[in-house]
């Protein structure tokens, strides 16, 4: 009873989705817990909701910047003023705050890399916290498809009389789930796995050759409702589908990280108010774009692993609408992928460098400096330098290529067997239970039956006269 | 069309006696000798650091369109004005940029401005919201700033937007870069433009646009002491030290009394780097005192062979005043405030 009416009081819902209930009790029972729920089911009310039944500090351990800047920004939504992120691209005037009042805040987040800071350590050893948080927990598991080593020191950073651990993942197998149970030292860890299964999302593979791939896009986008995301490989790609798009009268946006970080708020504020229909853009777009509606999801390339495509489709139809998730392959796309995954691995020469640089005294990210990698490349190098003996950094980086490969090929496997969902839910260890309707293309899809057909809109041109766009901005009061 | 316009300008004053990266770091606002001392001896202030995310790429795009387009011509590392160019720019007004005092820093106002106008937009119609703003300071800032103003008030939220228009009206900017810059404010169900839809809007290329808005920006700032509730957003903005930071060291040990040479030893530089400090001295520091250096006389001639020849270069005065050191040219001319361009 008392858990609904903070649920109401505080975040206005009537009701839990499924897990959410189950997960917060077994936090607030003192267990250990971990929670596999899928993409845009509610992860986050399962720490922000026990946040307000316990006193003391929620510390939340998440992986990726522009995540943790979208949780700080829904909590300060709702109204949450205790909120704040510690991480090493603050400017110093915003940390020296942060480090101000870090005893003072009901949720703090932290990227994992500040755990190696003793600083930190201590800090955090000092603060009373009620609930340690491991966001995105699969990364841990070096059998993941973004395995962040500094993951690995969360159970050492943390206090001897810690509080329990809730580790939460979408995308986590039942072997990444073991790793999570023991790098993170668990205690009796409490499992809660619900059906990655998402019955509103219809997934479609559509061969093609090279040279009409383009075409059949736009003609897709031009026949269906959005809103949509196309999403492609490279910024170049992304900038050209939107100038096409544009020029067929849709209301579209391109969306890089090579643009302006203002530039980029705008088109995501654009795309959640419903000013723009279509997105096409790079993987850099989607996180923390809480859009209920998507009707479609595109992509004009093979994403690299089963995590990385069910998160990006993932973001279709969060409203329980039905939605369609179109793949568009060409015979080469699998080695294009595969090319693109493998340079972030270190080469040989790499690792030469790395050891001629460690051994003349000079710091090793250097390199990441001058440009003799990139910065993932260096993250993985430290990492297995420090871990292993430099002849078997080599086998390693070997090892690792033959994994991304692998994680390519079961994607590819999936989408091109005899039942999408089925192989997708195979990969999480579940089963099909249930015949749905269009399922896949595999299966047989009728896109009518999914889709409603797109309607001609004529773009509403926006004034741009400076005074009437002040006014409507800011209304006057009407006495 | 406005950057093809500032860039040849500028080059216009530099007068055929700078390379082709010069307006670059100018707009960047490198900190280096040569580019300071280059401010106070073309009276470049208010163009310094007015871009300071300029990429060199964009910037060599614009820079060989000029020299194609016949505007611009190179010589030997030196940029000539064409004929053409000096057509092209007749009439060109670069309007009220004051990149000198502001360096980067009047985004913060813009910033703060953005989210006051992002709150009273949703504020009127009761709907919450996700600042575009995510910097905490900014955050804070402008929280204190409405609570203090008590926003709630219909009496402040009208205030306010008639102070915002009344201002922005008689900021002295063509029409065109008043658009630009309110059309990257963001409000209830109006989100901001990127460069890119401004660009296909409007029809100006997008490093223009970017000059206009700073250009607006500047414009507003300048003149806020009748618009009390914007002048509050533009507390701490303005740059009063004007050293760079090496020069500001060498600063302190000169007004403790140490001479040219005990500073280079202490700072364990160059003496020609100490020069270099010195040389920015003079330019910014009106009461720098420069007959510590040399005599009124050798000034005067100094100046006098600089008039003349129509020349900044070191060497051809140092030609005609021989007694003179090369220092005391680069103090003298540092030090000259008067211009033909004022």
């Amino acid at each position: 009873m008392e858990l609904e009416h903070v649920l109401k009081e505080k975040f206005g819902y009537d009701s839990f989705r499924e897990g959410q209930k189950e997960v917060i009790e077994s936090i607030l029972n003192g267990q250990d817990t971990f929670a596999l729920l899928p993409t845009g089911k509610g992860k986050s009310l399962c720490y922000q909701l026990p946040g307000y039944m316990m006193n003391g500090t929620v510390l939340i351990i998440s992986p990726l910047l522009s995540l943790m800047q979208d949780q700080v920004e829904q909590l300060k939504k709702l109204g949450e003023k205790r909120v704040a992120a510690l991480n090493s691209f603050l400017s110093k005037e915003e940390k020296r705050f942060v480090w101000q009042h870090i005893s003072e805040f009901r949720f703090l987040f932290l990227s994992p890399e500040m755990l190696s800071s003793t600083i930190v350590r201590e800090k955090i050893h000092e603060l009373n916290l009620s609930l340690i948080v491991v966001d995105e927990a699969h990364c841990i598991s070096q059998w993941g498809f973004d395995f962040r080593p500094e993951y690995l020191q969360i159970a050492d950073a943390m206090p001897e009389n810690r509080p329990p651990i809730l580790a939460l993942s979408a995308t986590a197998t039942k072997a990444m789930t073991e790793d999570i149970s023991t790098y993170l030292k668990m205690n009796d860890m409490q499992t809660f796995r619900y059906s990655v299964d998402r019955a509103n999302l219809h997934y479609e593979v559509v061969e093609v050759e090279s040279f009409e791939k383009q075409q059949k896009i736009m003609e897709q986008i031009e026949q269906f409702e959005g809103p949509g995301i196309v999403y492609t490989q490279s910024r170049k790609k992304a900038e050209k589908y939107a100038e096409q798009l544009a020029s067929k009268n849709i209301r579209c946006a391109f969306y890089h990280a090579g643009m302006e970080q203002e530039d980029r708020r705008f088109i995501q504020h654009q795309f959640l108010s419903g000013q723009l229909d279509w997105i096409c853009a790079t993987n850099a777009f989607g996180m923390g774009v809480h859009k209920e509606n998507i009707r479609q999801i595109i992509h004009d390339y093979i994403p690299q692993n089963v995590a990385s495509y069910m998160q990006e489709v993932g973001r279709a139809g969060r409203d329980g609408q039905a939605a369609l998730c179109t793949i568009y392959v060409e015979a080469t796309d699998w080695t294009r992928t595969l090319e693109v995954a493998m340079l972030d691995l270190p080469q040989q020469w790499q690792i030469d460098e790395f050891l001629r640089y460690t051994q003349s005294g000079m710091r090793p990210d250097l390199l990441v400096t001058e440009g003799k990698m990139s910065e993932t490349t260096y993250r993985v190098l430290a990492y297995w330098m420090n871990h292993l003996l430099p002849e078997d950094v080599l086998m390693k980086v070997q090892q690792l290529a033959m994994t991304k490969k692998q994680q390519l090929s079961e994607l590819v496997h999936i989408l091109s067997g005899s039942c999408i969902r089925e192989g997708l839910l195979r990969y999480f260890d579940e089963e099909k239970n249930v015949d749905i309707a269009n399922c896949c293309s595999s299966c047989g899809l009728n896109r009518h039956e999914i889709l409603k057909k797109h309607i001609k809109r004529n773009r509403s041109k926006e004034s741009v006269e400076w005074r009437e766009r002040i006014q409507r901005l800011l209304p006057m009061h009407s006495n | 069309m406005y950057a093809s316009k500032l860039i040849v300008y500028i080059f216009a004053r530099y007068n055929g006696q700078r390379g082709p990266s010069s307006v670059y770091h100018l707009f960047k606002g490198k900190k280096s000798g040569q580019t300071i001392q280059d401010v106070g001896l073309f009276q470049l202030h208010p163009f310094f650091s007015i871009t300071p995310k300029l990429h060199k790429t964009q910037y060599d795009t614009y820079f060989n369109q000029l020299i194609q387009q016949q505007f611009l011509l190179l010589t030997e590392h030196t940029v000539y004005v064409t004929e053409k160019g000096w057509a092209f720019i007749e009439g060109f007004d670069p309007g009220p940029l004051d990149g000198w005092h502001y360096r980067g820093n009047e985004m913060i106002f813009m910033k703060r401005l953005s989210l006051v106008v992002q709150t009273l937009s949703h504020y009127a119609r009761g709907a919450s919201f996700i600042p575009i703003e995510q910097d905490g300071a900014i955050q804070r800032y402008v929280k204190s700033y409405l609570r203090a103003h008590q926003f709630q008030q219909p009496l402040f939220q009208e205030t306010f937007t008639k102070q915002f228009i009344a201002r922005l009206d008689t900021t002295r900017v063509e029409e065109l870069s008043k658009q630009v810059f309110v059309l990257r404010l963001s409000g209830y169900e109006m989100s901001g433009h990127t460069w890119q839809q401004i660009q296909t809007e409007l029809g100006e290329d997008v490093f223009s646009l970017q000059l206009r808005f700073i250009q607006c920006l500047h414009g507003l700032l300048m003149q806020l002491t009748e618009t009390p509730l914007l002048e509050d957003l533009a507390q701490h903005i303005k740059i009063e030290q004007h050293y760079t930071q090496s020069t500001e060291k060498t600063f302190s040990l000169f007004k403790e009394g140490y001479t040219l040479s005990q500073i280079a030893q202490i700072r364990h530089l160059k003496e020609s780097t100490i020069e270099d400090h010195f040389a920015e001295m003079a330019m910014v520091d009106e009461d720098f005192p420069i007959y510590t250096f040399l005599s009124k006389e050798l000034r005067r001639k100094i100046e006098d062979v600089a008039t003349k020849l129509q020349t900044t270069k070191l060497r051809q005065i140092k030609e005609n005043v021989e007694q003179a050191s090369y220092f005391q040219i680069r103090l003298v001319l540092a030090a000259r405030r008067e211009s033909k361009w004022n």
